[in-house]
């Protein structure tokens, strides 16, 4: 775990706890075989922390299924010895698989939010491993649960063990998840990507958490993650993965610093962290001759409220309280916040998707928060949106084409012939080859999907896109190359871009001024250079620290 | 809850209230004259004594303005009151009381039937690892949908009746009788239950809390009682409910065929005579069995996920 057992735990120690010998693994989809992981071999020693790093499609959560026997029934492991201890399991039985898994490996999954089993009580839950294992009767198995979910760090244990699982937070639910993994002292944990779906804050707390529980209880660690800083942060030992291979395998410290495949040092270099900088459009951009920074889009003390009524109690929620912000032409401001902080809200009033409860809204100096009916419609060209969930944001039945010229449709503008000619260009602009025209976003990779999403909301030349979260959902390659097209398309087009995030290493690479959310209300606002080298706000300070892969930030810069 | 319970209660009672309007409407505005019907003489009233059509118009309330007769109706019917029989004379209540302990059995053991087979055929095609036992097993709602309840019931005649003679061909008398109707009406209704349970376990497996469950060693066994079923079986819960209306409007079909009396027949036979007060009363039962179903179904579920109690979060 510490930078110290890297030193201390040389590769190939004598006893590995886990040791995956030319694993090979395909999956069989229509007749059709694909191999997913090829040759991959490697060990996790005592008390080690390994990370498998990769992105989507590299194989990295496949071998970790394939560890315990949870791949699906399309996978086939076609060679490779899995030995836990001395005991080879890859030809074990699922039931027999079944006395190792809970036992000697636990299991930390992706996303808290369905991990657990909704309709049945989070004590159950915890005890139910214990139960599966004989390692404890009913009673006993109880009173252990309550003990787990206190060493997990929720108060009241008794209260949280009668709740179910939506009564409980993102983080919450992980603590519990880890909780359960932990509850019969296996020797290893396999942690997937076990806090992608947080925020954040909250993602160093469950990782700080794992890492505590994991050393006292003298665990070994296989942990999944696409993200090269919190491997950083966390393993003692990195594996890269790309395309069902592992590419390169070294001390963390050495792959970071050092990184010998060209692979390896693409992720580093594509790492969101402290030291990357604001991007800037790529040399031949067009530029426009004169390029004026007026603010395009201002909100002036807005607020909003909700009221919810749950169980028969009302809440107030104050959503947003006397917010102030100002994007200019040509340059991004960045709204950043946790879950539940605001921003998304704030971002709905911009585009009067919701109504403020109090203060206004000008686009383009227009106060346009009491336009209503036409005069809206009219002004909503000006102002564009491009969400995070690529797949969710486009319509799975209609052709990338059509869906780019969707908006051009909506406002009459030209005739058929020609909106195919202009969203042909948008694409183009975008970067999509012109043989995707005819498909469907099922055809589509996420960061493709992304680009559609991004010539959709262009179709209209508005002044202003409002950004949110659209590279959260993308692997950080992808993510960097979407960044730069946002940046590149800034340039030429002048926009104004409002960006929601969570995210404040990204915040970095593309924003001007950055505001940061807490509870409803802006705590910080500033330039991001200010914002990043002299924070004054405890949130924002917080925030900072939470940002994981601080310790390779040195070594991204001068790359 | 009980918040939640005295919305759906509103809501049923205004079904109700649809229902009875519903049936006033399309009964009492029909073109042909009940009284006339009642006589026995509808379209040839050269026969008919007038002073005899006027009294029974009094007594019926026929010759009263049409919202006059409704509010009166309605009035009596929320007293329990649905008038009486055109053909027999005798109160309402007192026709549907006497058919409804026969239907209500058979409508049972149908129910029961079904939910047996529909589980029966889920559970056990999704959780065979046979491919081709699934894909048998699978086939089979789509079939039982397809099927019309009087051709079921004239083939199972036709088998079990009259080539085999195991069982008895009409009437009510005994256990014997009531395998076939049973049958009859179990069969599609349990068909569209199994397609959608079926779909809904498969569903439910795939979903990541049975992951983090074979995470911890669970067995299949274990998966399914523990963690599958109670999150699989709300959608089949719903079409639960909403197939006791298919076994209402089979009855009337089966019925008929099985010559058992009962709900059914008795509606078809009101149906026939345009014996409006029987109809009206029968379709305001229908209507109030329908609502009582959808009202345990909808308590049921909530008692089954507590997330529907909370708001709806997530």
């Amino acid at each position: 775990m510490s930078q110290a057992a890297t030193t201390e735990q040389p590769v190939g120690t004598p006893e590995p706890v886990l040791s995956v010998g030319d694993l090979a693994i395909s999956y069989t989809s229509r007749g059709r075989r694909t191999a997913a992981v090829q040759g991959v071999a490697f060990s996790v020693g005592p008390g080690e922390t390994v990370a498998l790093v990769g992105e989507s499609g590299s194989g990295k959560t496949t071998t970790a299924h394939a560890i315990v026997g949870l791949l699906p029934g399309s996978a086939h492991r076609d060679a490779g010895a899995i030995v836990l201890g001395e005991t080879d399991i890859a030809g074990w039985s699922q039931r027999r698989l079944a006395t190792i898994r809970g036992r000697h490996v636990g299991f930390v999954p992706q996303d808290p939010g369905v991990a657990l089993n909704p309709v049945q009580r989070i004590g159950v839950q915890v005890a139910e491993p214990l139960r599966i294992h004989g390692l404890a009767g009913r009673a006993e198995a109880d009173a252990r649960a309550l003990e787990i979910l206190a060493q997990a760090g929720l108060d009241d244990p008794e209260a949280v063990a009668l709740r179910y699982p939506h009564e409980l937070s993102g983080g919450q639910r992980q603590r519990v998840l880890i909780g359960i993994a932990l509850a019969c002292d296996p020797q290893l944990i396999i942690a997937d990507e076990p806090t992608s779906a947080l925020d954040v804050t909250v993602q160093k707390v469950v990782l700080d958490h794992l890492q505590e529980r994991t050393r006292e209880a003298g665990a070994s660690v296989l942990l999944i993650t696409h993200d090269l800083g919190v491997a950083a942060d966390r393993a003692d030992r990195i594996i890269v993965m790309q395309g069902g291979r592992i590419v390169e395998e070294g001390p963390a410290a050495r792959v970071l610093e050092a990184p010998e495949h060209e692979y390896t040092r693409r992720l580093v270099a594509a790492a969101p962290s402290l030291q990357s900088r604001r991007l800037s459009a790529t040399p031949g951009t067009r530029l426009p001759e004169a390029l004026s920074d007026a603010v395009v889009l201002e909100l002036a003390g807005i607020a909003r409220r909700y009221v919810s009524r749950a169980g028969g109690r009302t809440r107030e929620v104050v959503a947003a309280h006397d917010v102030n912000l100002s994007v200019r032409a040509g340059r991004t401001t960045a709204l950043v916040g946790a879950s539940g902080s605001g921003k998304t809200t704030v971002a709905r009033i911009a585009s009067r998707l919701v109504e403020p409860d109090a203060g206004r809204v000008l686009l383009g100096g227009r106060d346009i928060t009491t336009a209503t009916g036409a005069d809206l419609r009219e002004l909503r060209r000006g102002l564009q949106l491009v969400y995070q969930d690529p797949f969710g944001s486009l319509d799975p039945r209609m052709r990338i084409l059509d869906t780019v010229a969707a908006p051009l449709r909506a406002y009459r503008v030209g005739d058929r012939a020609s909106r195919a000619r202009t969203a042909a260009g948008l694409l183009e602009r975008v970067q999509l080859p012109a043989d995707l025209h005819r498909r469907l976003p099922a055809e589509l990779s996420g960061g493709q999907r992304q680009r559609v999403a991004i010539a959709r909301a262009l179709a209209l030349n508005p002044k202003v896109l409002i950004l949110d979260e659209p590279v959260s959902a993308l692997d950080v390659s992808v993510q960097e190359q979407l960044l730069q097209l946002l940046t590149d398309l800034q340039a030429e087009l002048g926009l104004g871009y409002l960006f929601i995030t969570h995210d404040l290493a990204v915040v970095r690479q593309i924003a001007d001024e950055v505001a940061v959310m807490n509870r409803g209300e802006v705590v910080e606002a500033g330039t991001v250079a200010d914002l990043f080298e002299h924070p004054h706000d405890p949130y924002t300070v917080e925030l900072l620290a939470a940002i994981p892969g601080r310790g390779i930030a040195s070594s991204a810069a001068t790359g | 809850m009980i918040r939640f319970l005295f919305r759906r209660a509103a809501q049923g009672a205004f079904v109700l209230w649809a229902a009875f309007t519903a049936s006033f409407v399309l009964l009492f505005l029909l073109p042909s004259d009940p009284v006339l019907t009642m006589l026995g003489a509808d379209g040839q009233g050269a026969n008919v004594d007038p002073v005899e059509v006027a009294a029974l118009r009094t007594e019926y309330g026929f010759d009263q303005p049409v919202w006059l007769q409704y509010l009166s109706r309605l009035g009596a019917a929320l007293r329990g009151d649905f008038g009486h029989s055109m053909s027999t004379g005798a109160p309402v209540t007192t026709e549907i009381a006497a058919a409804l302990p026969a239907t209500g059995l058979l409508a049972l053991i149908a129910v029961c039937l079904a939910v047996v087979i529909a589980a029966g055929i889920a559970i056990a095609a999704t959780s065979t690892s046979h491919g081709w036992l699934r894909r048998f097993l699978l086939a089979l709602p789509p079939l039982g949908v397809a099927i019309p309840t009087f051709w079921l019931a004239l083939v199972l005649l036709q088998i079990f009746s009259f080539r085999l003679g195991l069982l008895p061909a009409f009437g009510a008398e005994g256990w014997t009788s009531l395998v076939l109707p049973a049958i009859t009406l179990a069969l599609p209704v349990s068909a569209s239950m199994a397609q959608v349970f079926a779909s809904s376990l498969d569903a439910t497996w795939g979903s990541p809390f049975v992951q983090t469950a074979r995470a911890k060693g669970a067995r299949r066994p274990r998966l399914l009682t523990r963690h599958v079923l109670r999150n699989a079986i709300s959608p089949a819960l719903t079409v639960a409910g909403v197939t006791l209306g298919a076994v209402l409007a089979g009855s009337v079909v089966t019925e008929s065929v099985y010559g058992r009396p009962g709900l059914g027949r008795l509606a078809e036979q009101a149906v026939a005579a345009q014996d409006i007060p029987v109809v009206q009363g029968i379709v305001v039962l229908a209507a109030a069995i329908f609502v009582i179903a959808n009202l345990g179904v909808d308590v049921l579920q909530a008692r089954i996920d507590p997330r529907l109690l909370s708001g709806g979060a997530r």
